[in-house]
């Protein structure tokens, strides 16, 4: 009990210290320009990415349309961005439109703000002076209303109706790009030789991305979350992924969809996490968006989804119930 | 003259050859890093077994169980009385009962048995295994040994260095997973010691003590050995069976008029 | 002014990522108010599950389960599946399941003398003490 309370205010401390310290003084800060710190390395000489890190992220993808081409706050305005997420609003609000139909997701620890934040001074974790996802092709605008207007009123027709992640098939956040997922944000870096391993918590997948130069699988082979291969830029971990699966569709895109990250340890607790997306099936032109990942205490406990997975036959017994209701009207 | 030579070289053959010594990670320990698989039948039957049919006589030859040696030390699963029923009741209804059937996660120890590669990354601070079948995966703590929270799929595990043999020793698992597709089955009280040893460059022996005092009457083991893939760009691929069960799992809550969804929604 | 500025127009779009549409599960139409003891809880995932037995009015018990998050953040807190043993009483009141069955998700959840469950509520920092550990 003692040690539970004492996580519990740990937790709240690390939130605390976020808003008592001004912006700028939190390793986690990202400004203009940083002072390259001096990584540790594995025996084969590359920078130790290792460990256990956490992408929750409170900042939106794309930049609120009022900023215009703002890509970073002052310190000052960041401070008083995450005061607002942190005390005024609540897991309720975060829940928005959920919030209606389900359980308090603090009393689980499962609210955002109680996760370990790396806490950003941008405005969008899409870079650069527009900060939102460029337009889509004319083809994808027609192939996404198509693919909606077929949807429509089946939804919850079957299993293969609901979205993969509610099937426990993949998290849409686990990508590659690796997004913020809500709660369990976490992923497990293992270097060794000739590989790097991310392993994502959500839904337990581990990403192993050889490092030993070798070409990308036949185009014959997809993947939910594509085939990665890896190198070295000086000190950043560049990863490369093709052959995904139509079935993938990250916000839309199809099996051509090229994704290449970036990982560059910036400091102690912070690496610099950086990702390119690329669909010209999709979208006009590739954008870019970057994040912190904020080291954290391991280990990484076991998500398994589809083996408890009540709620996909529960959401299709309760449509067939109120079918069945319906008609006997 | 020439029986001296021979006895000479009698001796030198019969003296004890040096064990195989595994290439060394920078910390000393044995390197373990690879992609490994087995090359038995101990996923369909962890006893000695001869063919036989599989549970559906539609997939003929394919379906059928194919002959074993087996892998069980002494040969015999001691099962106390009960649960030697239950392991036959369980091998009676194996298409409905087996967990892999549903791509649930395998477990520990079938996870290293299954017929699919797994791969070991070993770093100096972490140990990883991950297994192309449902894509599981194990942490391995290498550090102090810590305890079980809870139950999981793929248990809990602490990992020590004895020599060159890393030790594994599982608790935590569930009961819900099992050891084959024989019904070999087992309790929450299942406690598993793991221990992997490098034997040549192309392969590691690996042993498994199984204790569980509800389900047998004595701890029992297996062994078998471990292959190195060495295919050209050999590499774990994406084994997501999920969708190939939900059919099984979730036809009949499929809406009656409606034809099988086949608009993936994101 | 420049800061109120922002302040005011400040949308919040940070990613709301729950598993599944609690809404298609549970029936906004179907409030229940129960008071049940523990049984056992499932510390699974996608969601863990709470089971509780609830003596009607008529003396009748039924059982229940109810719907609760993922537990690993609270596992990672050290929380283990002792915080709630069996024996416990606690009271909700939330949604039935859409089909009739006796499964339920808990908007309030907290134990009978009025504890919050595993943590507190939403304002961060609050904490609860949780039974059993």
């Amino acid at each position: 009990m003692i040690r539970a309370i004492f996580a519990a205010t740990a937790c709240v401390l690390a939130i605390g210290s976020a808003q008592a310290q001004p912006a700028a003084q939190a390793p986690a800060r990202l400004a203009a320009s940083e002072k390259p710190w001096v990584s540790p390395r594995t025996p084969d000489g590359h920078p130790d990415l290792q460990g256990f890190w956490s992408n929750a992220s409170i900042t939106p993808l794309q930049r609120p349309p009022e900023l215009g081409s703002k890509e970073f706050y002052t310190a000052e305005e960041a401070a008083a961005v995450d005061k607002k997420e942190f005390t005024e609003r609540t897991s309720w609000d975060r829940l928005g439109n959920q919030a209606r139909v389900h359980y308090d997701m603090s009393q689980f620890g499962l609210d955002v703000i109680q996760a370990k934040v790396a806490l950003s001074r941008r405005t969008s974790l899409i870079i650069g002076p527009e900060g939102r996802i460029p337009p889509v092709t004319p083809e994808a605008q027609k192939r996404l209303a198509d693919r909606a207007a077929a949807r429509r009123g089946h939804e919850f027709d079957s299993a293969q109706d609901r979205p993969i992640q509610e099937r426990c098939i993949v998290w849409a956040a686990e990508g590659p790009p690796m997004m913020s997922s809500g709660y369990n944000s976490n992923l497990q870096i293992v270097q060794g030789p000739g590989y790097v391993s991310v392993m994502e918590e959500m839904i337990h997948d581990a990403r192993m991305i050889p490092t030993d130069g070798r070409p990308h699988l036949p185009s014959g082979i997809r993947q939910y979350l594509g085939d990665s291969r890896g190198h070295w830029e000086g000190d950043t971990l560049v990863v490369d992924t093709t052959n995904f699966t139509e079935k993938t569709s990250f916000m839309g895109s199809t099996s051509s969809l090229h994704v290449l990250e970036r990982f560059t340890r910036i400091d102690n607790d912070t690496i610099l996490y950086e990702f390119t997306v690329d669909d010209p099936a999709t979208w006009t032109k590739p954008w870019t968006a970057q994040m912190p990942l904020s080291k954290i205490e391991g280990p990484i406990f076991e998500y398994a989804c589809h083996e408890g997975n009540l709620g996909l036959p529960n959401t299709l017994s309760g449509a067939r119930a109120a079918e069945e209701a319906k008609a006997a009207k | 003259m020439a029986s001296f030579a021979g006895m000479f070289w009698l001796a030198a053959s019969l003296a004890a050859q040096p064990a195989y010594r595994a290439p060394r990670m920078p910390d000393g320990h044995a390197d373990l890093n690879g992609i490994w698989q087995v090359l038995n039948t101990a996923n369909w039957d962890l006893e000695p077994h001869g063919p036989g049919p599989g549970p559906l006589f539609q997939l003929g030859a394919q379906g059928a169980v194919p002959p074993g040696l087996g892998v069980v030390e002494g040969d015999h699963i001691p099962y106390l009385p009960e649960a030697a029923a239950k392991k036959k009741e369980n091998f009676a209804h194996r298409l409905e009962l087996d967990p892999e059937v549903r791509c649930y996660l395998p477990g520990v120890p079938r996870a290293t048995y299954m017929p699919y590669p797994f791969q070991v990354v070993q770093s100096e601070k972490y140990l990883l295994f991950a297994y192309q079948y449902a894509g599981a995966t194990r942490n391995i703590n290498m550090t102090s040994a810590k305890k079980a929270p809870i139950d999981s799929w793929m248990g809990w595990s602490n990992g020590r260095w004895d020599g060159d043999t890393l030790v594994i020793d599982v608790t935590g698992l569930n009961d819900e997973t099992w050891f084959d597709r024989a019904g070999d089955f087992h309790s929450d009280a299942l406690h598993v010691v793991e221990r992997y040893t490098p034997r040549s460059p192309e392969t590691m022996q690996y042993e498994a003590t199984i204790e569980d005092p509800k389900t047998f009457s004595r701890p029992w083991k297996i062994s078998m050995l471990l292959y190195r893939v060495q295919d050209t760009n050999a590499q774990l691929l994406e084994f997501k069976c999920v969708e190939f069960v939900e059919e099984l799992m979730y036809g009949h809550l499929r809406k009656k008029e409606s034809k099988a969804g086949n608009k993936e929604a994101k | 002014m420049r800061r109120a500025l922002f302040l005011a127009l400040l949308l919040s779009r940070v990613p709301v990522n729950a598993h599944h549409a609690f809404a298609a599960e549970f029936d906004i139409n179907r409030p229940i108010k129960l008071r049940g003891t523990v049984t056992k809880m499932d510390w699974i995932n996608p969601h863990s599950w709470i089971h509780i037995d609830v003596k009607g009015p008529d003396g009748k018990v039924t059982s229940w389960m109810i719907e609760g998050g993922s537990p690993n953040v609270l596992l990672r807190m050290g929380f283990t599946k002792e915080a709630l043993p069996p024996g416990a009483e606690i009271v909700l009141e939330g949604f039935q399941a859409k089909d009739g069955s006796n499964r339920g998700v808990g908007k309030t959840l907290s134990f009978a003398d009025g504890r919050k469950l595993f943590l507190g509520s939403s304002a961060p920092g609050a904490n609860g003490e949780p039974d059993g550990k």
